[in-house]
Parts: C-alpha cells; structure tokens; sequence
C-alpha cells in the first residue's frame, strides 16, 4: 500500500505543480481566507453572541472552514479519484495493474487529503501566529475528534465513489450530505442558534460532532472534555467505514460485470 | 500450458436507455457468444473482425476488466477473474491515445505504472530506459506528453505493455492513430522484438493486411460469434479450396484453349482482356497444380509467348467480406 500511495502522491504532485497559477491560487486562498474572516469578525459581525465558547466569530469561523475542508476531502476524494480516472482515460491501465480496487481510490485520494491538510494547518497556523488564537489548544484532544470524524467521512466517501462507479454521474451521497452538513454541521453557523427540529437533524452528522469536539479542543478543553463527541464518531466510523469499503468492492464487481468499469 | 485459454466465453451487455424507458425491462445485447480460443506460447495471434465484432469486449475480458456471463478465462494457467496474479502475465497495448497523463513525460508515466507493478525504483529505471530504447523515444523521454504525435503516445503505450516483462501482450487496434510508417514500424516491432523474446501476442484488428502481415493464426468473430479460425492460408482455402493461376500471353490462341481444357486437375479456363495479339487466361486447378508444366508447355508448343505467370491469391480482405455479408441479424435478449 506504500509504495502504491506514494506513487499516486508524486503523480499527483508532478501534475498539480504543472497547473503553476492554480497552485498559487489555492496558496493564495488560504491568505484570502483568514484575513477576509479576520476582517469580518472585527468590524462587522462582533456582535453575534452564539459561537459555541470561541473567543468571536473569527475563530469560529476560521476553525469551521478548516476543519470541514480537511474533513471534507475526504468525503469528495474518493468520488472525485474515480471520476478523474474515468474522464482522464487512466482509470483502465490503472486497473489493469495488480492493486485492489480499495487500495486504488485510497491512494488517488490521498493527495487531495494532504492538500486540504496543508490548507488547515495554514489556516490554524495563521489563526495562532497572527491572530493569537488557540494557544491553549489541546492538540491530542484534537487529533482523539479528528481521527474518527475523517474515518466516518472517508466511509460516506467511500460510498460515493461506489455511485459514480456504477451510476457515473449524479452522485446523491456527496451533493446531498455537502448541501445539509453546509447549512447544518456548524462550519459557518452555529448548531445551537438553529430551530430545534434543525438542531435534531444535525446532531446526526458527523461533521456536526467533529466541529463541535475540535473547538472545544482548539479553546483547551482537554480529552475529558471532548470524551462524547470521541464516541459518537467512533461509533459512526464504526458503522461507515466498512460499508464504504463493501460498497466500493460490490460496485466494482458490479462494473465489472456489466463491463461500464471504464465508462463515464 | 496455453498462452491463452477462453472456453465458451459468452456476455450480454443491458442496452443504454433513455430516461422514458425507465420501468420497461431491460434489454440485452449479445456482445460475445461462445467464443473459444487457444492461442499456444509465442504465437501471434490475430482477432479480427468488423466495428462491433466483440473484439475489444473479448480484450477486456482476457484483461479481466469485464467479468464474462459464462465461460472460463485463463491467461497463462490462470484465472484472470480471481487471480492478481494473472495481472502480472497480462501486458495490454491500446490504440486510444486517452490513457496517459499528460501533463507528466513518458518517463513519469512510467515510473507510476511500475510502482503499481511493485517493480523495484532501480530495476523500473533500468527497464524504463530499454523500453524508451525499444520503442524509439530516447529524444522525448523527458518531455511531457502533452505536445505528442498519435504515434509517440502508440510507442508509449507499448513501453508500458511491456513494463513488467509480460508472457501474453493484448493489442487493441494498435495501429488505428498510426501512419503507415508508423504501423509498418510497429509491425516490425511486434514481430522482430516483442515475439522474437518468447512473448504471445494477440492483436485485435479490423486491418486484414495487418493481420496477414503479423499472425501466425487467426479468430474472425462477426457480432459476437466466431466466424473462422485457422492460419492465413486455411483462411484463403475456406474462401476458395481451388488455386487460380493467370497467364497473359501474347500471340493468336488458336485452339490451345481447347487442348487446355483436356489437362487432368484443370477445372476451368477462360480468358480476359482478350484482343487480337494478347489474352490473359484464367486457369482454375482442382487443387492439384500438377499439371501446370503441361500447361507452360502446351503454350509455348503453340508458340504463344507467356508474358506473365501469377498465383492468384485470396486476400484476407475477400474472406472478410465473404464473411460478414453473410453475417446473421442481431441478437437481443429481452
């Protein structure tokens, strides 16, 4: 598994480093990002009250983007991975190579995840330094949330990729899970200024949960403090990540068999 | 041990629809029906076939990548459908130049599909640098894909077919992006270095000079369903078992026509191109051709000079179309 992620590694980033300007771009974004939020949270929105115990909406924010950035990737890596294969045309040779399928959506994914993780830690970084938030962090609090929160993710992602390789295109696991955990998961809004009935729904995603521990974590709350949303996440990935990855295996042999593996 | 192994491979694909026929049963179209093939190590072995023969449906069931509804596949005694292991022996050569990425060079491709080859770094450089060798590239092994010609991404996808030292190559099409430079190139390739190693190569092609020119045997499948098999010369005899010899001669025929006719083995003699001082006759054999020195000899003893004496012989291009204008309607199964 290895040497297979690590190929897919320097392949990716021989071909993302060839896009010079929408590397810069991405780098850019990420400066866009914490001082557009910075900015806001000073002049314009100091006033809201709801932020969850974070010092001002800066931070809230400023921890909602990066976390459901790196979360998030990877929910959309996997369907992405396979749907670039697909249009690329590399998909075919890939498969024809002796990896598993599993090990082949991983490892293509695997440079979108680091990317979004590099994004994070400049993003929470710059939060830090520049900002003077989070100090008192508890980090191995946040790795205890964010390690289960991304494995939860991973399987609903996994289970993605299973649509888009056997319905191609229209994928419902991603746009409908993107769409609620936006509005609900409490990236931007907090879970607890929603209408009860709202407040239910969310507190069934995942994101819901890993936002909610890693800002506790961020504000210094230590392990004991994050200890309930450790467990639910456990549990979910628990459940999600072995459905991906049957899901993912089912769909192959389903392309397989009906011989649209290669077709988008 | 067969190189390549199908016994009574069929595959039925659901056919495409369009969103109105969504609660109507599905139906099926027969994409292969009972195919078997044995092709022995080191052979070239060609697939023919018209556009939507099953050609490349059969490719990707030796390949693994299709799961056959029936039937039994083994490439090198192995079961491609279960075995990682069949991977290793399956070697694949397009001709869709869409299966690389572009935006890295030939060498970076390659470097990619050892890895997932599990080939190790300095033994994958050195083989690498053979294969860009092999097939002509050394001048663009470093430059990224993205400005190739058809035929430098057609090289480069046999330096990956052969990356990790196949026993069986499958070529679909593989000269379908070339000029003729280019496939007569390739052609001596495939022959002169990719056979001569001990390889099975099969090659799916619609090009029957191209199949004349490589395969030791052949597979013509039309609509799924195998037609003929046999080498080029069986082929040429179930078009046509007599052998046809044309003579043009020159000088007034007089009744050499009728005294050929009486010859033991001669079937049929007629004339074309017929004017005052020259013919061109037609003699059709049983098969048995012993009696073409009598003919030569009957000629000149009429004083007629024999400006040319050929073999008339059956193009593959004949047989195909014999066969396929006699192809059968489409089958589908509701």
């Amino acid at each position: 598994m290895r040497t297979v992620t690590a190929a897919y590694l320097r392949r990716d980033w021989l071909v993302w480093s060839s896009y010079r300007f929408a590397a810069l771009f991405q780098i850019m974004t990420v400066a866009v990002v914490v001082i557009g939020v910075a900015f806001a949270g000073d002049s314009l929105i100091t006033k809201v009250s709801e932020f969850n115990g974070s010092q001002d909406f800066a931070s809230f924010v400023l921890a909602g983007l990066a976390f459901t950035d790196a979360l998030f990737s990877a929910l959309t890596g996997p369907s992405r991975a396979v749907r670039d294969g697909q249009t690329s045309g590399t998909l075919e040779p890939v498969l024809l190579t002796p990896i598993r399928t599993g090990q082949f959506i991983i490892a293509s994914s695997v440079f979108q995840i680091v990317l979004s993780f590099v994004r994070a830690t400049l993003i929470v970084t710059s939060a830090v330094v520049f900002l003077g938030y989070w100090h008192h962090a508890d980090v191995l609090a946040a790795v205890l949330v964010f390690v289960p929160g991304f494995l939860t993710l991973l399987g609903i992602g996994l289970l993605s990729s299973a649509f888009t390789i056997v319905v191609k295109q229209g994928d419902p696991v991603v746009a409908g899970y993107l769409a609620i955990s936006g509005l609900l998961g409490g990236t931007l809004i907090p879970v607890s200024v929603l209408p009860a009935w709202l407040r239910s729904v969310a507190e069934l995603l995942p994101l819901t949960h890993a936002l909610r521990g890693l800002r506790v974590a961020l504000d210094g709350g230590g392990i004991d403090a994050v200890a309930g949303s450790v467990a639910v996440l456990t549990i979910m990935a628990l459940v999600s990540l072995p459905l991906g990855i049957y899901a993912a295996t089912a769909a192959t042999r389903r392309a397989r068999r009906e011989g649209s593996l290669v077709v988008y | 041990m067969k190189a390549v192994d199908v016994r009574d491979v069929r595959k039925s694909f659901r056919r495409v629809r369009g969103l109105r026929d969504t609660f109507r049963s599905s139906v099926f179209d027969v994409a292969l029906a009972g195919i078997n093939l044995s092709v022995e190590e080191g052979e070239i072995f060609g697939l023919l076939g018209p556009n939507g023969a099953g050609k490349t449906t059969l490719i990707k069931i030796l390949c693994g990548l299709i799961i056959p509804d029936q039937g039994e596949v083994r490439i090198a005694g192995l079961d491609v459908t279960e075995s990682m292991a069949a991977r290793r022996a399956i070697g694949v050569v397009y001709g869709d130049e869409r299966s690389f990425h572009w935006r890295l060079s030939v060498r970076e491709n390659l470097r990619f599909f050892a890895s997932l080859y599990r080939i190790p770094p300095r033994v994958a450089d050195t083989r690498i640098n053979d294969l860009i060798g092999l097939v002509g590239l050394e001048h663009a092994a470093d430059r990224k894909m993205l400005g190739f010609s058809s035929g430098m991404k057609q090289r480069a996808s046999i330096a990956r077919g052969l990356l990790h030292d196949p026993a069986v190559v499958l070529m679909d099409e593989p000269t379908r992006m070339l000029d003729p430079i280019g496939a007569f190139e390739l052609h001596s390739l495939i022959r002169e270095r990719i056979a001569e190693e001990g390889r099975t190569v099969l090659v799916a092609t619609n090009l029957m000079a191209e199949a004349e020119t490589l395969c030791n045997r052949l597979l013509l499948i039309d609509r799924g369903r195998p037609m003929l098999t046999g080498t080029v010369s069986e082929f040429r005899a179930a078009f046509r078992p007599e052998t046809v010899y044309r003579f043009l001669v020159e000088g007034p025929l007089g009744d050499a026509l009728a005294a050929l006719r009486l010859l033991p083995g001669v079937h049929e003699v007629r004339t074309e191109h017929r004017s005052a001082d020259a013919a061109e006759l037609v003699v059709t054999f049983d098969g048995d051709v012993s009696a073409l020195p009598a003919i030569i000899r009957l000629l000149v003893d009429a004083n007629l000079e024999i400006a040319s004496c050929l073999k008339e012989e059956v193009s593959l291009d004949q047989v195909f179309r014999a066969v396929v204008s006699a192809r059968p309607e489409p089958a589908c199964v509701p």
